[in-house]
């Protein structure tokens, strides 16, 4: 089976007062939606606590969706501070795996996501690999 | 935390612009355009013609990231 493998991206945090490496599920994709490809690759965090893909909608915007066209949903995190997103159809590729699914777009988010239903599903297994600091995507 | 391949220069770099857009260089050890906002860093990219980066937002480095989106 083949397996995306990825290094964790190292990001930066303050513990005690001291600036210190958090190693973290980061991992780059491509997005496309309506036949047109964001010009850059995006590094989304791969969340297995999200229920779906999150980006912001700026993002979509730039490949061209309207973005409050799409199907309104509100996303709840931590604290249950809820925020507005709309839906869309796009398409992810993962070095030379792509796969259709959906994404929510926000203009109050600004972390792209990748969560459990819209990526993880397209994957026969996700492998946070804590002691490699790797992630590991099963196809 | 397991030391594992730290670059602290660019960790340090990437630090100074926590709450911002950043486009990184494929080998994400350079940085090659900063924005405070998404808009600001395409306008950025558009202007000076910068191609072949990757988009990376660099969170608050003083918050832990409890994301869990539902």
């Amino acid at each position: 089976m083949p397996v995306i493998k990825f290094d964790y991206f190292v990001r930066p945090s303050i513990e005690n007062k001291k600036l210190i490496g958090i190693f973290s599920p980061i991992v780059p994709i491509r997005l496309s939606a309506q036949h047109k490809m964001y010009p850059d690759p995006i590094n989304c965090f791969v969340d297995s606590g999200a229920d779906f893909n999150l980006m912001p909608a700026l993002i979509g915007e730039n490949l061209g969706l309207n973005i409050k066209k799409g199907e309104k949903t509100t996303h709840i995190g931590i604290g249950n501070v809820g925020i507005i997103a709309y839906k869309h159809p796009v398409k992810i590729f993962v070095n030379g795996y792509s796969f259709r699914t959906f994404t929510n777009f926000s203009y109050d988010h600004k972390i792209p996501i990748l969560g459990r239903y819209g990526f993880f599903d397209h994957f026969k297994k996700v492998t946070f690999n804590q002691k490699k600091f790797q992630l590991e995507l099963e196809h | 935390m397991k030391n594992k391949s730290i670059n602290k220069a660019f960790l340090q770099e990437l630090a100074q612009h926590e709450n911002s857009y950043v486009l990184l260089s494929k080998s994400e050890n350079k940085i090659l355009a900063v924005g405070k906002d998404l808009k600001t860093l395409l306008k950025k990219q558009e202007a000076k013609k910068i191609t072949g980066g990757v988009l990376h937002y660099v969170p608050p480095i003083d918050a832990a990231l409890s994301l869990q989106c539902r």
